[in-house]
């Protein structure tokens, strides 16, 4: 993703979902912050911080949330785990859909992320 | 002022002989070195990580009878850009000769209270400073970034195989008269000073069971002045044929094993203080707890939180002596395997990844191949309480040689490997792998400057 293509796929997260903060990694990645997304219907807290790592290249962006969101059912949700990025806690969670850099945004990828999140009991 | 304002500066061991050089008097003038540094906050100080060096040429010194070291203005652009375009801060270091107390001469102070400013201009959002330092002493004056005033409770940390404290580290600490008896055969090793070290010093425990547990026995009878334990599990009965200071009733309760680590901590000495964090590396709150430590003892046994531990330790330049035991049956079924190693590692020097301890192949291994999110913990593995014993102790040993220096070696490049058949603990001379980009880019990074959309 160019530098250019980025600013705008930013501009977007920040209309979609209000706070939005970015930082460098100090791997050279770009960090991208949402300070409240809201999860889908039935999860506990409505709502979470999320975080997109954005290597360099066309590769699809990585994207976490906080720890300690339950499902509607009640149950956390399956094949998660705590990762430490940039000295912070973030939870990783298996999500699979395709992904077309050309087309698709960053608004796309975290709300189909996060639904399939919803969807991991 | 608050305990914030405390302001700590860290060189690694691959920047300090350099900065000690760099800074050395010419004939005719003082030399300054230009330390670019991140940072940290911790709830009592905050940290400045020297990541890289700039030096001035010799031709950048312009001759000045009342000033020890003066240079031209234009000179200090290119450091300034360099600082600006990793967003670190700068810090201006020289040094004073002498082997008493240093202070910023009023020549040294107004000169860093023109210059600081200046740089708090162009990169607002990093701590900026100016230190002195002479043989074993540090002072000088740092404008952090939501300041408008020069702080000077500044302390100067080298991490090398010995961590060197510029100051008074441990001269302030209370020893408690029932303490004196305990520790006089110890101080004839290491001297009072050194146990005033001891004294004041926090170590992590990452794993509380085979080895850790020896670790932390070790660490209260040795007199560490804070051991922080960090393991969420509780105890099982198979932890008891290991666990140092289990009980039945602790399985029995399924108590926490930072429960059994307090007590046991209490009943060897009541002055060493003991916190217990109930949860696993890399969880929030023990990434704060581990940020805080001077150092960090490692004994778990999976390669997903060495590397945890590994990056951690190396973003805020602590040092991480981890250990590891593996008991296993050969492919004729007839014999065993028993290996291990202690290894420190220094910020700066060879980290786990240089080395091989750590690669992307065994952290897929532990996950079937999957993402880091399928990773359920390792397998059970054969575990003998002697031999993990027999690890913990020289991993104390190794802390010991951290921050007393007692064994005056200056070796940064072994490890120790043990053959629990042979019976021995052997020397594996390693070194720091040229191009090792876990090493370069998690050292001293600090944490992450955020900026608003």
């Amino acid at each position: 993703m160019t530098e250019e293509a980025l600013s705008v796929e930013i501009a977007s997260l920040k209309d979609a979902y209000g706070e939005v903060t970015t930082a460098k990694s100090s791997a050279g990645q770009t960090l991208i912050r949402i300070r409240e997304a809201s999860l889908p219907r039935g999860c506990s807290p409505a709502a979470t911080a999320v975080l997109l790592v954005v290597p360099p290249g066309q590769v699809r962006p990585q994207i976490y949330v906080k720890r300690g969101i339950r499902l509607r059912s009640g149950v956390e949700p399956r094949s998660t785990g705590p990762v430490s990025i940039e000295g912070e806690e973030w939870l990783q969670f298996s999500y699979s859909f395709p992904w077309n850099e050309n087309s698709n945004t960053l608004v796309q990828l975290v709300a189909t992320a996060l639904r399939r999140f919803a969807e991991s009991s | 002022m608050t305990t914030r304002q405390v302001v700590e500066v860290r060189v690694p061991a691959n920047l300090a002989q350099p900065l000690k050089v760099g800074v050395a008097y010419t004939k005719w003038r003082e030399s300054v070195v230009f330390g670019l540094a991140s940072e940290a906050c911790l709830p009592d100080r905050r940290l400045l990580l020297v990541k890289k060096l700039v030096s001035l040429p010799d031709s950048a010194y312009v001759s000045e009878r009342t000033h020890g070291a003066s240079w031209r203005g234009s000179e200090i652009i290119p450091v300034i850009n360099e600082a600006l375009s990793d967003s670190l801060g700068i810090i201006i270091f020289h040094k004073h000769a002498g082997s008493g107390p240093v202070e910023l001469s009023r020549d040294d102070r107004e000169s860093a209270e023109r210059l600081i400013p200046v740089f708090q201009s162009v990169i607002p959002l990093r701590s900026h400073a100016s230190i002195v330092f002479g043989d074993g002493h540090a002072a000088g004056i740092v404008l952090v970034p939501d300041g408008s005033d020069c702080l000077d409770k500044v302390r100067l940390r080298w991490v090398g195989q010995v961590i060197e404290d510029f100051g008074d580290r441990g001269a302030r600490q209370p020893v408690f008269a029932s303490d004196e008896g305990i520790y006089q055969n110890q101080r004839l090793l290491i001297g009072g000073r050194g146990q005033a070290v001891l004294r004041c010093t926090r170590v992590a425990v990452v794993g509380l069971s085979g080895g850790g547990s020896h670790v932390v026995q070790q660490l209260a009878h040795m007199g560490i002045g804070e051991i922080v334990g960090i393991d969420e599990d509780r105890v099982e009965q198979s932890n008891r044929s290991r666990m140092i200071g289990s009980r039945s009733l602790d399985a029995l309760f399924r108590r926490r094993k930072i429960s059994v680590m307090s007590r046991l901590v209490r009943r060897i000495n009541r002055h060493v203080q003991f916190v217990g964090v109930p949860h696993n590396v890399p969880k929030q709150e023990a990434i704060d707890a581990l940020k805080s430590s001077d150092i960090v003892v490692g004994c778990v046994d999976n390669y997903h939180a060495k590397a945890d531990l590994q990056e951690l330790t190396w973003r805020y330049l602590i040092p991480y002596v981890d250990i590891g035991l593996l008991i296993r049956p050969v492919e004729d079924g007839d014999h065993v395997a028993i290996g291990g190693n202690v290894g420190t590692f220094i910020p700066g020097s060879f980290c786990q990844w240089c080395i091989g301890f750590l690669t992307d192949a065994k952290l897929s291994t532990e996950t079937g191949g999957r993402a880091r999110s399928y990773f359920e913990g390792a397998d059970k593995q054969a575990q003998v309480v002697s031999m993990n014993g027999l690890l913990a102790s020289q991993a104390v040993t190794e802390v010991l040689q951290l921050l007393t220096g007692f064994a005056r070696t200056g070796a940064e490049t072994s490890i120790r490997k043990f053959d629990g058949i042979e019976g021995t603990l052997t020397k594996w001379d390693v070194g720091k792998k040229a191009g090792c980009s876990k090493c370069q880019s998690a050292l001293a990074a600090g944490e992450v400057i955020w900026k608003v959309v």
